[in-house]
C-alpha cells in the first residue's frame, strides 16, 4: 500500500518534470523560431519520454493501489485466510491443508492473545493452546455490520458445517448465519457504520478518565508518566514533577512509581519526597 | 512482487536513466562548449536531470523498503505483534 502510493506519487512528479522540460526550452526563451537547436531536441525528447515513463507508472502504482483496497476490503488480504476464518478449512480433521490455513488464520488476527475473543478449546496437539478460535467470534458478536445478523453469539461458521466440504457449504441456499462474502462487506451502510464506529471513539475519548478499570484500557493503553500524569511516558520530561498530579486519577502505588522514576531521571534521591535539594 | 509492481520497478528505473542522461547530455552531445559559461539550456536540463534521479532513487529505495516490511508483516511469527501484558 504505502510503496505503491509512493510510486503514484513519484509518477505524478515525474509527469509533470517531463512536460515541463518538454516546454522549457519555449518558456525559458532559450528556442526562439525557427530550426530546433540540439539542446532543445535533446530537452524536449527527454521531456516527453519521461512524461510518458510517468504516466505508465502512474497507472501500474494506482492499478496496485486500487487491488490492495480491494483486496482489504474484501478480507482476503492473505491467501487462505477468507475461507480459514470462518472455521471452514481450519475445522478438526479438515487435514494437511487445515491446518495450514487455520495457522495462517491466526496470522490473520495478531492480535490474537490480548483480545477478549473467545479462545480454542482447551490446548491441543496443533499447539494453537491459547490462541484465539479462527472461528469463533469476539465478545459482542462479530464485527462486519449487516442489519439482518442479530444474534451476538451467532457463528457464522455453523457447527453443522464442520466437516463439510467447501462444494457443499456452497451448493446450499444461504442462510443469515452464512459468513459474509466480499459484495456483503463493502455494502455497509451509513447508519450501521456509525453505530458501531461512534461508541468506539467515544470509548477512546474517555479512555484518560477511565484509567485503571480494565475496560479503560481499550483502544489505547493509558501509561503513566514519569511524572505521574497520565499520559506517554515522555511526558514527564515537558511537565514539572507535582504531588497532586493526577491524584484523583491515577492509583496510589503507579504516583508512587512515578515520583521514584522523576526523581531518578532528574538524578534526585526520592527519600526526601522529591523536593530538589 | 505482482506485474504492474514490476512495471513500477521499472519505469522508476527508467526515470533515473533519464535523469543521469539529463545531467550528462549538455557535455557528451557538446552543446555545452567546456570552460565556457554554462547556457540556459544546460541549467535547465542539469537541474531538471539531478531532480529527477533523486526523485526516482529516493522513490525506489522507499519501495524496497515498504516491500521489505510487507514481507516482514505478513511472515512474522504469531504472537510477534502481541503488546506485552
Amino acid at each position: 500500500m504505502i510503496r505503491r502510493m509512493m510510486g503514484a506519487v513519484a509518477a505524478v512528479v515525474a509527469l509533470l518534470g517531463g512536460l515541463w522540460l518538454a516546454l522549457a526550452p519555449f518558456a525559458l526563451g532559450f528556442q526562439l523560431a525557427g530550426d530546433w537547436s540540439r539542446a532543445t531536441i535533446v530537452t524536449v525528447a527527454s521531456g516527453g519520454g519521461v512524461a510518458v515513463v510517468g504516466i505508465v507508472a502512474f497507472v501500474a502504482s494506482v492499478a496496485g493501489l486500487v487491488g490492495d483496497v480491494r483486496r482489504r476490503a474484501s478480507g482476503a488480504g492473505v491467501p487462505g485466510v477468507e475461507v480459514a476464518r470462518w472455521g471452514v478449512a481450519a475445522a478438526p480433521g479438515a487435514g494437511a491443508a487445515g491446518a495450514v490455513a487455520g495457522n495462517v488464520a491466526v496470522q490473520g488476527f495478531p492480535q490474537g492473545r490480548g483480545y477478549p475473543q473467545a479462545v480454542a478449546r482447551g490446548g491441543d496437539e496443533a499447539g494453537v493452546g491459547d490462541r484465539m478460535d479462527p472461528g469463533s467470534p469476539p465478545l459482542g458478536g462479530w464485527g462486519y455490520v449487516r442489519g439482518d445478523v442479530a444474534d451476538p453469539t451467532a457463528r457464522p461458521g455453523a457447527a453443522g458445517d464442520v466437516g463439510r466440504s467447501t462444494s457443499e457449504l456452497a451448493d446450499r441456499a444461504p442462510t443469515p448465519d452464512d459468513p459474509p462474502t466480499s459484495a456483503d462487506v463493502r455494502t455497509i451502510d451509513l447508519p450501521d457504520l456509525l453505530r458501531v464506529v461512534l461508541p468506539a471513539l467515544t470509548r477512546d475519548l474517555d479512555a484518560r478518565r477511565r484509567v485503571g478499570e480494565s475496560d479503560g484500557e481499550f483502544p489505547r493503553r493509558p501509561t503513566v508518566g514519569v511524572n505521574g500524569r497520565v499520559g506517554p511516558a515522555w511526558s514527564g520530561f515537558l511537565h514539572p514533577v507535582s504531588p497532586s498530579a493526577g491524584a484523583d486519577t491515577v492509583p496510589g502505588h503507579l504516583l508512587a512509581e512515578a515520583a521514584t522514576m522523576a526523581d531518578a531521571v532528574r538524578g534526585r534521591r526520592s527519600a526526601n519526597g522529591g523536593d530538589p535539594t | 512482487m505482482k506485474v504492474r509492481d514490476g512495471i513500477a520497478v521499472t519505469a522508476l528505473v527508467l526515470l533515473a536513466v533519464a535523469g543521469g542522461w539529463l545531467v550528462a547530455a549538455p557535455f557528451v552531445l557538446h552543446y555545452q562548449p567546456a570552460g565556457a559559461a554554462w547556457s540556459r539550456a544546460t541549467r535547465t536540463d542539469l537541474w531538471s536531470g539531478v531532480g529527477l534521479l533523486g526523485l526516482s532513487l529516493v522513490t525506489l529505495i522507499g519501495y524496497a523498503a515498504a516491500g521489505l516490511r510487507e514481507l516482514a508483516v505478513r511472515y512474522a511469527r504469531p504472537g510477534r505483534h502481541e503488546r506485552p501484558h
